[in-house]
Order: structure tokens, then C-alpha cells, then sequence
């Protein structure tokens, strides 16, 4: 009974780590209102800044932690302020959306605190650099870990969280995920216009539509899924803000925020980067607003790069997988036997996580109805550069193909899906336009 | 204060929402796993005891030989190495014992492993089915 009071504890810590402060709410000023909204941004930001913290932590030295313990009694002071002024109010108002995100949040924790086993790859390599800062060591130790090139900042967060949970088991990172991947969804979802009940009844179906309890097993494509929904609504919420000629650098510095923590988390994260880039670059939006999104990923790129340089981890993109690439035999991996293995296998697979089908199936309705949209014309060109990243990372693999096939289509279709669950409020919204 | 009176419609779609999907995710099963048994012998009920990571026998042998430094795991199965069960000890400064996973499986495609661990090198301390915790003679 300790430890599930534990988890609901630990929940608690979560929310007011994540719970931003006015002067936060102020600074991004990108029109989040609502209490999961709010979290949102929270959660970006602490990513952030335990990416940052993961710069400066050294062994035996707890400067950073009792600064991110500073941080906590800063984010709690504005958390309890906020609480007060909510009971100042004569009638008890119940925060439905909210309460039936934590209860999700608390149900899928149980979940996974009696489903413990981690995955393959995550007991291979993420868990083993999260245990390099588990065991005292910081980001220099990493170059001793298996795949030097993989970054580090999930196994942080796995760290982190399980080192501020209470009996300290490893299992309270895995709840950050957890945590992580509901607000991304709520928060995209809040942006339906549907009232409460059907609203509660599309969050749920989608919810269901993703969730699996092997999301959690400590692979890294839960965070790269979740920051992507998030990147996705706030570059939606930039496009709406020249509409309504809103300043869009607060926009930008999200983004911003958002890119670096995601190519901190997988190196596939780059692909998924250049997808939206390139997307975004071939939709009509001024040349100038276009450059600031080059000059914005590309620092962040020699950013990571250079830090993986200094700290002796390499960049590759994929250490094993691609080795035995070159254009010579190029030709020689495009035969009819892997294109049938590839389309078999992402059939298989888009089952499983239809979230990809769905969308497609939204977008090519709205397309057809709104084709002079820009976000619905970036949402095609990010399907299509998607399925071509799918089809290239399995022509391509010097894997035995059908073996990556099965170990890989679910995660990397997963992963790209991330763009699309909006396209499911914006479809309802625009049948509640047409309704009316 | 008082409760607003349109507010026992969401009140009541959310406990029952909250029922059904506890009840399709197990919720109350788990709660009652986790209330009843420790995260140890929760973690070591999804491992097999021999045979894959072989979480059971490490814990067996941390257990019966009072481990308090690693000591090399070499897993000779298709399965990650679960070296990280054994996080928490402190660095091994002997290296003379080790613990063998799978030993006898897939020979043909870990020979590299098989080569380097010569099992005649080392004499056996304690088996169970492929797993072995052994000393070098």
C-alpha cells in the first residue's frame, strides 16, 4: 500500500516540478491557458533545464541537484499561491480535464509498476547510461557506455525522476514518460472545439488509440512521439498567430526549446527535425520566417555536435545499421523481395499503431475540402517525407532486413506518427464549422 | 462551499470512465501486486529464474554468497546482458569469478564468446540448468 501512495506522491512531485510560474507563462506568452496547457510548457521547460543541469552536474558535487531543489520550492510557492486563489471561490470547480489526466497518469503507473521488465535495447544501452549517473558519474563517463553516439538526455530524465521519487526505484523515471506522454496528447487535444463530453470521449479514443504499456519499457520513442506532438500544435499555433499578427518569437524560442530537447533524446530525432523542416520549408511562409527556422536548427545541430565532440561521444547517426552503404551497390538494396518485406511488415505494423492511418485518412478529407491551407499542406509534405524516411531506413539497413523489420517498424512508425494525432481535433472542429 | 449541480453529469461520467478503464487495464489486479509484493519480487516475477537474463539465479547467488561487488556477467543467450542487476555493487576488484547465462546455446553464432570463456578454465561453484556461477581454476 506504501509504494502506491508512493506513486501518487510522486505524481505530486511531478506536477509542481512541471508547474510553471507566471513569470514562465509570461516569457513563452503562446496562449496557453488552461491548467494543461500550463503544464505544458512546465514540462518542456524542465526538460530543458535538466538538460542544461546535465551540462553542469560533476561527480560528488550537488550543486545542480540542490539548484533543481531550489527550482522545486520555487515552482511549489507559485503552486500553492495559484491553489489558494482557486479556493478563494465560493463553488468547488471541478478541473474535469485535469482530473481525468491524473487519473490516467495514476492508472497507467500502476500499470506499469506491476509490468516492470525493460526492453531489449533499453536494457542495452539506455538504462546503462542512466546507471552512469545513478552510480555518481556525469556526461564524461558516457563515452564508457555501449553506442557512444546515442545522446543521453531520456536515461536523464529516467535518472532524475527516479532519483527524486521516494523509494528511488528505477521504474519512477519510466512514470515521467508516462507523464509526459498523456500532457502531449491532452495538450494537443485541447485545442478541439468540442464541448466537454465529446471532447472527454476523443481524448479517451485517443489515448486508447496509441497507448501500449511496451511504450514504456524504457525506449526512447515515447519522448521523441510526445515533444513532437507538442512541436506540431506549436508550429500549428505560429501559423494561426501571423492571422491574428501575434509577435511569433515566442513561438520560435519554444521551438526552439523543443528541437534541442529532441535531439538530445535519439539520434532518430534528426530525421524527424529535418521532416518538419523540410516541410516547412516548401509551404508558403516568408523567406525571413524560413531562414529563422534554418538558422534555429542548425544551431542547435553544431550545438550537439560540438558538445558530443567535447565531451568524446561521436555523432553518428546509426552506429551498426548503415555501414554497408555505398553507391556502387546502391541499386543492389532496392529489389521487388524487400520492397514486399517493407510494405508487409509497415502494413503489420500501422495495425498496431493506426494513429498513422487515421491521420491520413483525416488529412487527405481536410486536404480535399481545405487545399490552400498551410499547416494541413505541411502536415501532407511531413506524411509523405515520412513514409519515404520509413522506406529508405529499411532499404537501406545492412541488418538482415526482415529482422530489423520486426524489431523496428512498430518504433520508427510510432515516431513519425507523432505529427499527426492533431490532424484528429482539427477534423472534428472543422465538421463542428460545417454543422453550423 | 458547494458543489455546482450540473457538475454530478461530469462528476459521474468521470468515475465511471475512471471504472472502465481501470478495469481494461487490470488497474485493480496491479494495485493489489503492488500493495502485496515487493519491487523485488516483482521485477524477478517478469524475468525467467534461468533462461534469458536470468534475473532469479543472479539474485539467487547475490543472495546465497552474500555478493557485495560485481562480478562479470557473460550471457551466451540471444538476450541483453543484465549486468545492470548487480549496479548497485560496488566495482569487482577480482575478477576471478563470473556468472555464465545460456551457457551451451547458440554455439554457432556467439563462438567469439564460447573462445574467450574457455569452460574448462573455470570450475563450477554452483548450476542451475545453463546458468553457472563459476571461479577460475
Amino acid at each position: 500500500m506504501t509504494e502506491i501512495f508512493y506513486i501518487f506522491l510522486h505524481l505530486l512531485i511531478i506536477i509542481i516540478f512541471c508547474y510553471p510560474s507566471k513569470y514562465l507563462i509570461n516569457f513563452f506568452n503562446i496562449g496557453n491557458n488552461n491548467l494543461i496547457e500550463k503544464l505544458e510548457i512546465g514540462i518542456v521547460f524542465n526538460i530543458f533545464l535538466l538538460l542544461l543541469a546535465s551540462f553542469f552536474l560533476r561527480k560528488n558535487s550537488n550543486i545542480v541537484l540542490y539548484f533543481l531543489l531550489f527550482f522545486f520550492a520555487f515552482n511549489l510557492f507559485f503552486f500553492i499561491k495559484d491553489s489558494f486563489n482557486f479556493f478563494k471561490i465560493k463553488k468547488i470547480i471541478i478541473n474535469k480535464e485535469f482530473t481525468i489526466f491524473f487519473l490516467l497518469v495514476f492508472i497507467f503507473s500502476i500499470n506499469l509498476s506491476n509490468n516492470l521488465k525493460i526492453g531489449w535495447d533499453a536494457q542495452n544501452y539506455w538504462l546503462i547510461k542512466k546507471l552512469v549517473f545513478t552510480n555518481n558519474g556525469d556526461i564524461f563517463d558516457l563515452q564508457f557506455t555501449p553506442m557512444k553516439s546515442y545522446p543521453y538526455l531520456g536515461s536523464f530524465l529516467w535518472f532524475f525522476y527516479s532519483k527524486v521519487s521516494f523509494p528511488g526505484y528505477e521504474y519512477f523515471g519510466r512514470i515521467f514518460y508516462i507523464f509526459l506522454f498523456l500532457i502531449s496528447i491532452f495538450s494537443v487535444l485541447s485545442i478541439s472545439k468540442l464541448d466537454f463530453t465529446k471532447n472527454f470521449l476523443l481524448i479517451i479514443a485517443s489515448v486508447f488509440l496509441i497507448y501500449n504499456l511496451n511504450l514504456f519499457n524504457g525506449y526512447q520513442e515515447v519522448l521523441i512521439f510526445s515533444l513532437t506532438l507538442i512541436l506540431t500544435k506549436t508550429f500549428y499555433k505560429y501559423l494561426n498567430s501571423f492571422e491574428i499578427n501575434k509577435s511569433s518569437y515566442n513561438y520560435l524560442s519554444f521551438i526552439a526549446i523543443i528541437i534541442l530537447n529532441i535531439l538530445f533524446i535519439k539520434n532518430d530525432a534528426l530525421v524527424i527535425i529535418f521532416i518538419f523542416l523540410l516541410s516547412l520549408l516548401l509551404i508558403k511562409i516568408k523567406t525571413k520566417n524560413k531562414i529563422k527556422f534554418v538558422l534555429i536548427i542548425f544551431s542547435v545541430f553544431f550545438f550537439k555536435y560540438f558538445l558530443f565532440h567535447y565531451i568524446n561521444l561521436n555523432n553518428y547517426l546509426q552506429e551498426d545499421n548503415y555501414q554497408n552503404i555505398s553507391i556502387a551497390k546502391l541499386l543492389d538494396f532496392f529489389t521487388s523481395e524487400r520492397i514486399l518485406l517493407i510494405l508487409k511488415y509497415l502494413f503489420f505494423a500501422s495495425l498496431d499503431n493506426p494513429l498513422f492511418l487515421v491521420g491520413g485518412f483525416f488529412l487527405a478529407i481536410l486536404l480535399k475540402n481545405y487545399n490552400k491551407n498551410k499547416f494541413y499542406l505541411f502536415l501532407l509534405l511531413s506524411y509523405l517525407f515520412s513514409v519515404f524516411f520509413i522506406f529508405m531506413a529499411f532499404f537501406l539497413t545492412s541488418l538482415p532486413i526482415e529482422f530489423h523489420l520486426k524489431t523496428a517498424a512498430n518504433r520508427l512508425l510510432f515516431e513519425c506518427s507523432g505529427f499527426f494525432l492533431i490532424l484528429i481535433p482539427l477534423f472534428f472542429n472543422k465538421i463542428l464549422h460545417l454543422k453550423k | 462551499m458547494s458543489v455546482n449541480k450540473h457538475q454530478y453529469l461530469s462528476v459521474t461520467l468521470i468515475v465511471l470512465t475512471f471504472l472502465i478503464i481501470a478495469k481494461q487495464n487490470s488497474f485493480f489486479k496491479n494495485a493489489y501486486f503492488v500493495s502485496k509484493f515487493s519491487y523485488k519480487e516483482r521485477l524477478l516475477n517478469q524475468y525467467n529464474f534461468c533462461g534469458y537474463e536470468s534475473l532469479g539465479f543472479l539474485d539467487y547467488i547475490k543472495q546465497k554468497y552474500n555478493l557485495n561487488q560485481k562480478i562479470p556477467i557473460i550471457n551466451f543467450g540471444n538476450s541483453p546482458n543484465p549486468s545492470w542487476f548487480y549496479a548497485n555493487l560496488k566495482d569487482s576488484k577480482d575478477s576471478n569469478k563470473a556468472i555464465f547465462l545460456s551457457y551451451g546455446r547458440n554455439q554457432e553464432n556467439f563462438y567469439h564468446l564460447y573462445n574467450l570463456y574457455n569452460f574448462n578454465k573455470y570450475k563450477i561453484i554452483e548450476r542451475f540448468e545453463t546458468c553457472y556461477y563459476v571461479v577460475k581454476r
